[in-house]
């Protein structure tokens, strides 16, 4: 509860700071609508001329698309930030700053912060995930909707442990930036292959996809296992709380192998 | 002359110091091919088509538009945004040169460093992916002077993006604006041709397809009309050319640096 109340007071202060310069939040929020925006017109272009992809029709891609999006987002609403500063707070040695506060510093950097610019995203993923969900043929049993929610919190911890992860690089090398935007720019970055069936992109990228940075098992899995689709690796469909606990363990143990290795600039 | 090739060698060098970020955007650059290349074919694959490109003639546009942006992209809008958000541009002002003539040399020293290390490899890549894909060699000369053009038009609609800095404080939400535009409708992601009938209506009044749709399409041979192509883009050079002189006229008289 303690938490709830610093973070309020936390939020109230950044958005103080943000809204001293009044054009460019409502600004900032534009320009993310119409990115996201931009990629779903892109998706319906592509099924304007396109029936389905790698068996997948429309609405189905959608859906799985939308589901990691939505915890995609939300990941990124608390960890996307600090984790892409760490390089810059390690190099300048800023990070002092967060060592020596009464809470953690991992608590301390995910609440001092409030990344609305992911909210157009939020928003707009949400809405195409209700525009798809009834037009899928998923029967939702009350064991479809256990196992779906289950999913959708493995997504967000595997989702979050990667972003900590790359984070935590800092620490050794001093550039990680360029592992970060290897991995979600919205361009090139990895992430992207798993807004599409893995299937398509042949047996290499699939197993890279599913057991070395498991970005496959935040989508595609659990919704091919709920459409009765034909998977690559079945037993995948099975294993993502299992890959995200492992996975959290991992980037726990590197945080604080970092933290531990780090000794201010200078 | 001399002058100004200087500063293409000074950006050559600039750009070798990285080693790694060389190779992370090498990296970038084949992952986003072989992700484009893999999407389309699966599109083809089982499924019925009811645009107007061929199986073909999208992968070979797919692949080339990959190739051509390495050549035509840019850093230009975030180098002018930074020089005059710090004001640093002062020193490059009180050079007896021209800072235009100046920021396409830096440029065009970057082009040809990247060609070397990114495109080329690039390429094969290219070629091993799409090998069995038929290309014809037809219409190679009027490809490469669109795509000339289309370098001289990016360039100038970088200047002046990147000049807008003289008159906005924070520029980057503009950037990623006009940056997601970009990416839609230019062409580098989805050919035009794709479009439904009122964006492609839209954009054929504007100037985002001059610098891929057009050069692209005319590289791969899927373009109708060559003449046609490049009055086009020479209409949009014009008209670039005269907005650039007309903002950096403006701006110039606004800049004002803090202690300078």
């Amino acid at each position: 509860m303690n938490y709830l109340r610093v973070y309020r007071r936390f939020v109230i202060t950044y958005m103080k700071g943000k809204l001293e310069y009044n054009m460019s939040l409502a600004f900032e929020l534009i320009a993310n609508t119409i990115l996201i925006s931009v990629f779903f017109s892109g998706f319906f272009v592509i099924f304007y001329n396109f029936d389905c992809i790698g068996g997948w029709n429309k609405y189905e891609t959608l859906f799985m698309m939308t589901s990691s999006w939505l915890t995609y987002s939300v990941s990124c609403f608390f960890f996307w930030s600090p984790m892409k500063d760490m390089g810059e707070l390690v190099r300048t040695g800023k990070l002092d700053l967060y060592l020596c506060r009464p809470i953690s510093p991992m608590v301390y950097l995910i609440l001092e912060q409030f990344q609305y610019t992911f909210i157009p995203r939020l928003t707009l993923a949400l809405v195409f995930w209700i525009y798809s969900i009834g037009k899928i043929a998923i029967l939702w049993t009350p064991g479809a909707i256990i196992y779906y929610a289950i999913s959708m919190v493995s997504a967000f911890v595997i989702y979050s442990s990667i972003t900590v992860i790359t984070g935590s690089i800092s620490f050794w090398a001093i550039k990680s930036e360029a592992i970060v935007s290897l991995l979600t720019n919205n361009n090139y970055g990895l992430k992207n292959f798993s807004d599409y069936p893995i299937t398509i992109y042949g047996e290499g990228t699939a197993v890279l996809l599913t057991f070395v940075i498991p970005y496959a098992l935040t989508g595609y899995y659990p919704i091919a296992h709920l459409l009765g689709k034909t998977v690559p690796f079945p037993v995948a469909a099975y294993i993502s709380p299992v890959v995200a606990l492992i996975i959290a363990v991992i980037s726990s143990v590197l945080w604080h192998m970092g933290l531990r290795r780090y000794e201010s600039a200078n | 002359m001399r002058k100004y090739l200087r500063y293409s060698y000074i950006s050559i060098k600039e750009y070798l110091a990285y080693p790694s970020n060389i190779l992370a955007e090498l990296a970038s650059k084949l992952i986003y091919l072989f992700m484009q290349i893999c999407l389309w074919k699966a599109l083809f694959d089982g499924s019925t088509m009811h645009g107007n490109l061929s199986y073909i003639d999208t992968i070979k546009y797919v692949a080339a538009a990959c190739i051509v942006s390495i050549i035509i992209e840019c850093n230009t809008i975030d180098r002018m945004n930074q020089q005059i958000r710090s004001g640093d541009i002062v020193n490059d002002l009180l050079r007896p040169m021209d800072f235009k003539l100046m920021m396409l040399f830096k440029h065009f020293g970057n082009t040809v460093i990247k060609s070397l290390l990114i495109a080329v490899p690039t390429f094969l890549f290219a070629i091993r992916l799409i090998s069995g894909i038929p290309f014809s060699t037809d219409r190679l000369l009027w490809g490469l002077i669109s795509v000339s053009l289309a370098y001289a038009i990016h360039f100038l609609y970088s200047l002046v993006i990147g000049m807008l800095a003289f008159f906005l404080i924070v520029t980057w939400p503009l950037n990623m604006l006009l940056g997601a535009i970009y990416k839609i409708l230019s062409g580098i992601w989805i050919p035009v041709t794709m479009f439904p009938e009122f964006l492609y209506r839209i954009n054929m009044f504007l100037p985002f397809r001059a610098v891929y749709a057009i050069p692209v399409s005319l590289l791969t041979g899927s373009a109708g009309d060559v003449k046609g192509s490049i009055l086009c883009q020479l209409m949009w050079l014009s008209v670039f050319l005269i907005l650039a002189e007309f903002v950096w006229m403006k701006g110039y008289k606004k800049l004002v640096v803090q202690g300078g």
